[in-house]
This record gives structure tokens, C-alpha cells and sequence, in this order.
């Protein structure tokens, strides 16, 4: 009698000198590099699954997470989430029934639902009615970036239709919306969603049918204190009788990162920092980084990939996004700094494989593809003398030696000797 | 990238200068070959119910390479075979979100044209996979909140790599329940702490596949005799479904589905 089913391995390749992919939910690539992995703290909801439902991380554990990348609604890949730090500026964000949250109207039901791993308010305001919640003075007058939850309500009939009006940002100091989204529920519980002020980003299905929706506000000002309205009476009103909503988030910065479920103050997430040993020495070679982009804005300079340093010291080799419209770059710093750059467009939300090549003449060249599209390939940098060796031999995701961290769903990371075509350093995932 | 094809590795043939001229045993269900047993003053065999034999699966490809000139041809003879050193992971376009492992078996070249004359070539390829089944390439990841039954999607096939997280708690025992279809309980795991418990800011790691019991920490919590000592790992096959619960925490159940055919 035999085994009735032999072993799953993990795929084995020769000739790679490094190899991750997340959906092996391990930090052990599969090249046995063993990563090492920080974000002290607990994030309540911090890794969504497959089913759109929240759940906790604990300090240090890494977020895998399900994702849909090709938008059919399934979420059927697997990333691990690297995120910078931020906070969560709004209090009591998932019991808004509760102070500083004050009402005109009808105050809504804390816990009437649970939901998706989240415990959701029930609002029965009216439009003349204002949900409101002051958020407090924001330090900058940068964008600022807003996420919320929400739900259509059932009735005997299925569901309350209508329109509500959710006002994120709310420059209270000038009476002036800096965004607001207008979410409108069919009679089958569907919403869509349609910004007046700002821009929506991001609204997807989450489970038991309820939809998380990120933007980002127009700027705002610094000093004057900002509210978040609901169904508000200030002009854009509302129809819709009854909905859920929770997971409101506002944060001091241009994008929108995952849920930070807080109590009575703001809350905090740490950065995730990620580096593996990386012992192969300075060579040509290729690196090939798939994932979902989780920003609009690259300032700083954010590094999906950075070989020989974990501090920006020189000789290293890096693969990095920049510019408002989100460049690919590939540069390596040695003698000189050199690099090159292509254009794929790259926003959130969107899959990105960028590949950066160091040739054997010290140059570099990048290749970049969005949504599995055109592949586009940039020209070589000038030559340069090969390193010796790196400034160090570490291999790190997700930073930028500007001090910006990239936000990015990590999918599938490579580094194969020699000079490869993107094409061929594609990873199924 | 859209999958047309099939692809190696995750790179689809055609980005390997290659065409897919036929394909087989994609879709075979593996020969099944059970003991059988003629039981005393009865008609007839019966199969044995503990156990049966499958065969391997064999996945057979012919590929057209279309040359341009003799040395594009064994370019691209190298281009292929390069990726044949290891094991490879086989996709299809037929389901482009599962995967089977397999070895080259055999690799047999044809040249149907006139030799050095014509440069196109053909290569019948066999891949043998050890494990008949085909698999999710991604785990499915299922949080499942405390004292909430879950259920677990399945495909075809037995679960594999069934991994159970257990997020911190100060609760000690932690019951763990499988149930199936009918909401009866087919199995359950109690992992109870010598001394102290679990910690709020740890967590346990359960692997189903590797018969593992890991703290956070590294602790081996299975030769610290957490698991109950009658008890053992979760196996989830079809027909039936499954759902899984735990009263005393939150759980992260990830698993890949295995299918047959």
C-alpha cells in the first residue's frame, strides 16, 4: 500500500539568487534566505482574509493579506501588506456613538452589527440631522487621507435606498466640505460611490456585503479644527433613512493605509521594516518585484527593493518609484550614482512588476508593467566600475533612505544572475 | 499578463519564443488502483476502504518552436530547457489560479521540415508529478473571530498545508472544533498550557502538514505537550465541508485546496 497523496513542495529553482513569494505565508524565501520582520504593535484588524474580513495582527506577526488584483470581486492572491506609520485621527472610529462623537440628530447605535470583523453603527439620521465628529487641529496643510465603511440597511422590503452623504474632512473653521462622497444604495443593498469634493481612490467589496472606500480630501488648512459629517444638512444633504457605517479614518497624509480601530484617542500602526541576508556578491544581475501599489504619492522617493545597505550607505542597488506619477527607477550607487527610469503609470491600487538590471558594465536599465499590460523598458545608465562588494550584505523591502516607506502589497520578489527579461522573471501569483 | 496557455514556472510559453501544438493530461483524474479483498462466503471483491493506490499524473505537451535560423532554434531549445532543472510548477489556462508540481520525464525533438534546411522544430514533452493533484497557487486566508464557526472552502481534493494561528489569549484551555456540514463536531485540538498560558501578545501556529505546534516565540509547544494527548491534527477531505470555531479567540486558518481532475 502506498501514500495515498505525496508532499507539496514549494517550486525550486535553479539559478535564482533570491526568491520569495507570499503566498508561501512564511518569511523563509524560498532561496532559504530567513527574513527578519518588525512592527511592534498590535493592529486589531490589521489582515484582511479571504472572505473581506478583518482580523488582528500582533506585534511582529506580518500581514498577509488576501487581495483582489484583477477586480472580479475575489480575493484570491496573497501579499504581504508592508505599510509606513501613521495614525488614525479619529477617536472612538468604530463607536461613534460614543463622546467626542456629538449629534444633532438622532445619535447612532453602537454595535447593531457585526460585520466582516468590524462592530458597525447603525445611523438613522435624517438629512437635516449631523453626525459629527472633530477630529482636531491638523499639523500640516498637506492632503489628507480618509477611509470609511458602510453598509446599506435592511428593511422588510431589502434594503433602504437613497443617498448618503458622507463629509470625511470638514474644515469646520470655514464651514467648507474638503471632501465628501456621495454613496447611493439599490434596492439589492449595492452602493456606489461618487466624490463631490476630493477624490475617491479606492471602494471596494468587504464582507457581508459592505464596501471600504478610500480618498483623499482637497488640501486642508493647518490650524483650524475639522469634522466628519454624516447625511449633514450643510448642503449636500441625504436621503437614505438608514445605513451602516464604522472604520472612519482620517490620517495625516496623502494616502489612505489599512484600518486602525481606536478607542478614546487617536490611534498609532509602526512602520514594518523587512530586510533578508543577501550574500551574493555585486554581479550581473536582475530583481523583479510584483505587488499592489498602495500610494498616489511618491515623494521621498519610496524603494520597493534595496540591495547592499539598510542605511543608504553606497556601494547598493535599488528599485524605487518617484514622482507624482509614479516612476520606476533602477539605480545603483557606486562610484558614481547612475540610473535609469520608465513610465507605467503606476497608481493605488494598480499591480506593478518593476525589474531593475545591473549589468555587467556597471550600468543599469529597469523595465516596468502594470496590470500584466505593455512592458516598458528603459535605456541603460552610463558604466560604471562593478562593486566588490555591497555596503552590506542585506537585502531590504519597503523603505526609502529619503525617510519615505513604500506602501506595497508585496506579491513576489526575485533576483536572478544575469541579465533576464521581465517576461521570464514572471512569478504566478 | 493573461494566461493564453500554459506557463512554467509562472512564464507563460509563448514569452519563451514557444507554441502550445497539443496538450494532455490536464484534466485526467489519476488511476486509482484499490486492494481489494474477497471476503469469505460472499460474491464478488470488495475494495478496502483504508487505503488505494494513485498513480502519478502525466502532463504531455508538444511544443512548436518556430526557429528563424538554426542557431535561433537551439536558442531557444536552451530558453526552455533551462527551465527544466527543478521542479516545475504547471499552470494552465484552464485554471489559471491552480498549479501542479512536476519533473521532466522525457524531452523527444522532432524536426518536421527538411534538416538544415528548414529550422522549425517540435518538442514532445512529458512532466511526471508526483502528487496527481492539482493546487491552489494562493492559500486561502480565513480570519475567524472568537466563539464564531467559519466555514472552510474545499476543493475536490484533501486539504493541504492547513495552518491554524492562534492569536494571543490569557484563556487556558484553547478548544479548537471542526465541525462539518451538519454542524457535528469531527474533530477538535485543546491545547492547554503545563503552566501559565498562551500571552496576550503571542501566538500559536498549528501546521496540519507538518505535524508542528509553534509558539511565536519558537517554543515547541507540541513537546510541551499542549495538544491533548488523544487528540490530533486536522485533515479536511470532501465529500464533507467544514467549518471551525474557538470560543476562547481569534484563529487565521490558511489552507490550500487540492483538486483532482
Amino acid at each position: 500500500m502506498s501514500t495515498v497523496y505525496g508532499p507539496l513542495d514549494v517550486t525550486r529553482r535553479s539559478g535564482l539568487l533570491f526568491d520569495f513569494q507570499a503566498r508561501d505565508l512564511s518569511l523563509t524565501a524560498r532561496t532559504g534566505q530567513v527574513g527578519v520582520f518588525g512592527r511592534n504593535d498590535t493592529q486589531s484588524v490589521g489582515v484582511i482574509d479571504a472572505n473581506g474580513v478583518y482580523g488582528p495582527a500582533l506585534p511582529n506577526q506580518p500581514r498577509f493579506i488576501a487581495i483582489d488584483t484583477d477586480g472580479d470581486g475575489v480575493r484570491d492572491a496573497v501579499a504581504l501588506l508592508l505599510e509606513p506609520a501613521t495614525t488614525n485621527l479619529v477617536e472612538q472610529n468604530c463607536t461613534v456613538g460614543t463622546s467626542p462623537w456629538t449629534f444633532s440628530g438622532t445619535t447612532p447605535t453602537n454595535a447593531a452589527l457585526s460585520l466582516a470583523g468590524l462592530s458597525w453603527c447603525l445611523f438613522t439620521s435624517a438629512s437635516t440631522s449631523a453626525a459629527r465628529q472633530t477630529i482636531g487641529t491638523f499639523a500640516t496643510a498637506g492632503g489628507k487621507a480618509y477611509s470609511f465603511r458602510i453598509k446599506a440597511a435592511p428593511n422588510t422590503t431589502g434594503f433602504v435606498t437613497g443617498d448618503v452623504w458622507i463629509l470625511p474632512v470638514f474644515d469646520d473653521t470655514d464651514a467648507v466640505a474638503r471632501a465628501a462622497v456621495k454613496a447611493t444604495v439599490a434596492a439589492d443593498g449595492s452602493i456606489t460611490f461618487t466624490s463631490s469634493v476630493g477624490t475617491i481612490i479606492s471602494a471596494v467589496r468587504i464582507g457581508g456585503g459592505a464596501y471600504e472606500v478610500k480618498g483623499q480630501s482637497t488640501t486642508v488648512t493647518a490650524a483650524h479644527t475639522h469634522a466628519i459629517y454624516a447625511n449633514d444638512g450643510l448642503g449636500f444633504g441625504g436621503t437614505a433613512t438608514a445605513y451602516y457605517a464604522t472604520g472612519f479614518q482620517v490620517e495625516d497624509r496623502s494616502d489612505p493605509t489599512s484600518l486602525i480601530v481606536t478607542a478614546g484617542a487617536t490611534g498609532s500602526r509602526l512602520a514594518d521594516t523587512l530586510h533578508f541576508p543577501f550574500n551574493a556578491p555585486p554581479q550581473a544581475m536582475t530583481v523583479y518585484v510584483k505587488g499592489i501599489v498602495r500610494l498616489t504619492d511618491f515623494t521621498g522617493d519610496p524603494y520597493f527593493l534595496d540591495i547592499g545597505t539598510q542605511g543608504g550607505a553606497a556601494p547598493h542597488f535599488f528599485v524605487y518609484t518617484a514622482g507624482d506619477v509614479g516612476e520606476v527607477h533602477a539605480e545603483i550607487h557606486n562610484t558614481a550614482a547612475t540610473s535609469s527610469a520608465v513610465l507605467p503609470g503606476q497608481g493605488f491600487g494598480d499591480t506593478i512588476e518593476a525589474v531593475g538590471i545591473l549589468n555587467a558594465d556597471g550600468s543599469v536599465s529597469v523595465a516596468g508593467c502594470k496590470n500584466g499590460g505593455t512592458i516598458l523598458t528603459g535605456g541603460a545608465s552610463a558604466s560604471q566600475a562593478m562593486p566588490s562588494a555591497w555596503s552590506s550584505p542585506i537585502l531590504q523591502l519597503g523603505w526609502g533612505d529619503g525617510g519615505a516607506i513604500m506602501a506595497f502589497a508585496y506579491q513576489s520578489v526575485r533576483v536572478a544572475a544575469g541579465v533576464v527579461p521581465l517576461n521570464l522573471m514572471r512569478a504566478t501569483a | 499578463m493573461t494566461l493564453t496557455t500554459f506557463a512554467l514556472d509562472g512564464t507563460a510559453i509563448e514569452d519563451l519564443g514557444l507554441s502550445l501544438a497539443s496538450l494532455t493530461g490536464l484534466h485526467d483524474a489519476p488511476t486509482r488502483s484499490p486492494a481489494l479483498v474477497q471476503p469469505a462466503l460472499t460474491y464478488g471483491q470488495r475494495a478496502l476502504s483504508i487505503g488505494t493506490t494513485i498513480d502519478l499524473r502525466t502532463i504531455g505537451f508538444r511544443l512548436n518552436l518556430p526557429a528563424t535560423s538554426f542557431t535561433n532554434r537551439q536558442a531557444l531549445v536552451d530558453a526552455f530547457v533551462a527551465r527544466f532543472n527543478a521542479q516545475v510548477e504547471l499552470v494552465s489556462a484552464d485554471a489559471p489560479t491552480r498549479a501542479a508540481h512536476g519533473v521532466l520525464k522525457s524531452q523527444v525533438g522532432s524536426t518536421p521540415g527538411k534538416l538544415f534546411v528548414n529550422p522549425v522544430y517540435q518538442a514532445d514533452i512529458a512532466f511526471i508529478c508526483p502528487d496527481p493533484l492539482w493546487y491552489d497557487l494562493n492559500p486561502v486566508v480565513t480570519n475567524v473571530p472568537a466563539a464564531t464557526t467559519v466555514a472552510l472552502p474545499i476543493g475536490t481534493g484533501p486539504v493541504r498545508r492547513l495552518a491554524i494561528t492562534v492569536l494571543g489569549t490569557t484563556t487556558n484551555p484553547i478548544v479548537i472544533i471542526l465541525r462539518d456540514q451538519t454542524g457535528t463536531e469531527v474533530q477538535r485540538m485543546t491545547l492547554t498550557a503545563p503552566t501559565g498560558n498562551l500571552g496576550a501578545s503571542n501566538w500559536a501556529t498549528i501546521d496540519c502538514d507538518r505535524f508542528t505546534l509553534l509558539k511565536s516565540d519558537g517554543t515547541d509547544l507540541f513537546t510541551a505537550k499542549w495538544l491533548g494527548a488523544t487528540e490530533s491534527w486536522f485533515h479536511l477531505l470532501p465529500p464533507l465541508t467544514y467549518a471551525i470555531e474557538c470560543a476562547q479567540t481569534a484563529l487565521r486558518v490558511t489552507h490550500f485546496r487540492s483538486y483532482v481532475a
